[in-house]
């Protein structure tokens, strides 16, 4: 614990001598990761909207008007069985003509047709497993073969919509994670590159009095890591700023969760170590190659 | 306690000449030995082989138990420890005190805790008679006294071997004369003293043997009074 103290005095004080030089470093990640910060959002106020659809997905199975009750109960017992099922509600003949007739206003529709021409349906809820279209594809497939079921339903076409769209969400987000880890790297190793060659002479003399490498590496990492942090904490202060500021646009949405924001600051701090450790190694060869030691 | 055994060393150059040719030499615990030489005459150079600021190009350097051909770069930190070492220009960092600048030595080495730092660097700074300035940074003190603190530094951890370069090269003849006496005085505690230096006049008086190099040999090695010895 004295140890980090001692360091974080130290990359404190490298920070503060290249006071320009952090500013800059902390804007220009800040900027980046408010790209990213804002993308999350989205992405995550997007993705509780799919959720939030996906629980309204369901599969229609039609059975045959022939088909007896103890048939229907044994489909229902069996798609129950499946992993791909959450649940399954029938709706009989008879109840399905009452809604009709309650949803058209017409009493007495099915005397006037003489016999209920609805057939029984089972309404299938899917589970996690079944939750993109290709697996809803292959359950309606698989739940049509059996003796009974006439037709079945499911909305084919919005669910492959909706896919496609958190593809793109979601490949969006890779893109813009990595492009963000580039920008950061890039940044972080302009600012640490030129923090560490302004202290090549106090350097090359810790070298020579018996530094290990740890021991000048680590202060360069923690004002990577400084950088990196107050960089993020800046974006997602902004990104708040924003919620609250311009909240009433943007009715229904939500602010990025606890952990959420947790993790954005553990991962930019992850990248932030990365980073630097890369980069102070680098500059610390080229110190190295470029000599710094006695003269004859 | 070091060991040069068939050394040469060249640095990559149009002319392709060696630094070092051939060189050959022990030094035993408790020597104070003055490398003498023209500039370029290879004194420096020696000086980085024992810290393995330079490696050699063909043959062995051998310093308190280590081998330059098999020691790992891990291990480089903890044998400069065992040398201290006193520069010219005294090589002190800028923007750290006197005190800090002796106290960063034990730092490194893990040692924290304050009162420690306190009582050793204060002890060590007593001994080379700047304790009074301690709080200075090193551009608000004089030359003389900017080597003491590079010898204060030097000594923080005891080392066996001392090496200076050119330690009086800044420093005018008094000066150097007091710097040469510290020197003198860590050398009959014990210690190994290694002077690299133009000055004759300083060689004849406190050394215990010289090592007169020419074009990368040794052209002398004068033994000129047992080591441990008082020259007064």
């Amino acid at each position: 614990m004295k140890a980090f103290g001692f360091f974080l005095r130290e990359a404190w004080s490298s920070l503060r001598r290249n006071l320009s030089a952090s500013f800059a470093a902390v804007t220009a990640i800040g900027a980046v990761l408010f790209l990213l910060s804002l993308l999350m959002f989205l992405s995550f106020n997007i993705l509780g909207l799919a959720e939030h659809l996906r629980e309204r997905k369901g599969i229609s199975v039609f059975l045959a008007t022939d088909t007896e009750p103890d048939r229907i109960e044994e489909l229902e017992h069996h798609f129950s069985g499946f992993d791909e099922v959450e649940g399954v509600r029938v709706i009989t003949r008879a109840e399905a003509l009452a809604d009709l007739e309650e949803e058209l206003g017409s009493e007495g529709l099915g005397d006037a047709l003489g016999e209920n021409p609805l057939p029984d349906v089972l309404l299938i809820t899917p589970s996690e497993r079944a939750n993109d279209a290709a697996s809803l594809a292959g359950l309606a497939e698989e739940i049509e073969a059996y003796e009974g079921v006439e037709d079945v339903l499911y909305g084919k076409r919005w669910v492959e919509a909706l896919d496609e769209w958190l593809r793109i969400v979601h490949r969006a987000n890779a893109v813009t994670g990595v492009l963000a880890v580039l920008a950061i790297v890039l940044v972080l190793g302009n600012t640490l590159r030129l923090i560490v060659l302004m202290r090549e002479e106090p350097i090359a003399i810790l070298k020579t009095i018996g530094a290990t490498d740890a021991f000048i590496r680590t202060p360069f990492v923690i004002a990577g890591v400084l950088l990196c942090v107050v960089g993020a904490t800046v974006a997602l202060g902004m990104l708040y700023l924003g919620f609250v500021a311009g909240g009433h646009l943007m009715p229904g949405m939500r602010f990025l969760p606890p952990g959420s924001l947790g993790l954005f600051v553990l991962g930019v701090s992850l990248v932030g170590i990365a980073g630097s450790l890369l980069t102070v190694e680098l500059s610390l060869r080229q110190l190295e190659g470029g000599g710094g030691g006695l003269r004859d | 306690m070091i060991t040069f055994e068939h050394v040469y060393k060249k640095y990559p150059s149009p002319t392709d000449q060696w630094t070092l040719a051939d060189l050959n030499f022990h030094i035993d615990a408790g020597e104070m030995v003055f490398l003498l030489g023209e500039s370029g005459a290879g004194k420096t150079t020696i000086l980085k082989l024992i810290t393995l600021e330079e490696r050699p190009t063909r043959g062995v350097v051998r310093v308190a138990g280590t081998n330059s051909e098999t020691i790992s770069r891990s291990e480089v930190p903890f044998l400069r420890r065992r040398c201290g070492m006193i520069f010219q220009g005294f090589r002190l960092i800028k923007d750290k005190t006197i005190f800090e600048n002796v106290a960063y030595c034990l730092r490194m080495t893990g040692t924290l805790e304050r009162s420690v730092i306190t009582r050793a660097v204060s002890r060590v700074l007593h001994s080379v008679g700047i304790y009074g300035k301690r709080n200075r940074f090193p551009h608000e003190l004089s030359g003389g006294e900017q080597q003491r603190a590079a010898v204060g530094r030097a000594l923080i951890h005891e080392p066996p071997i001392l090496l200076a370069d050119e330690p009086t090269g800044n420093l005018d003849e008094e000066t150097g004369a007091e710097i040469m006496v510290l020197l003198e005085q860590l050398h009959l505690t014990g210690t190994t003293v290694i002077v690299a230096t133009h000055d004759v006049g300083h060689a004849q008086r406190f050394a215990t043997r010289r090592i007169t190099l020419r074009n990368g040999r040794v052209a002398e090695d004068l033994f000129l009074r047992p080591h441990g010895t008082e020259i007064y």
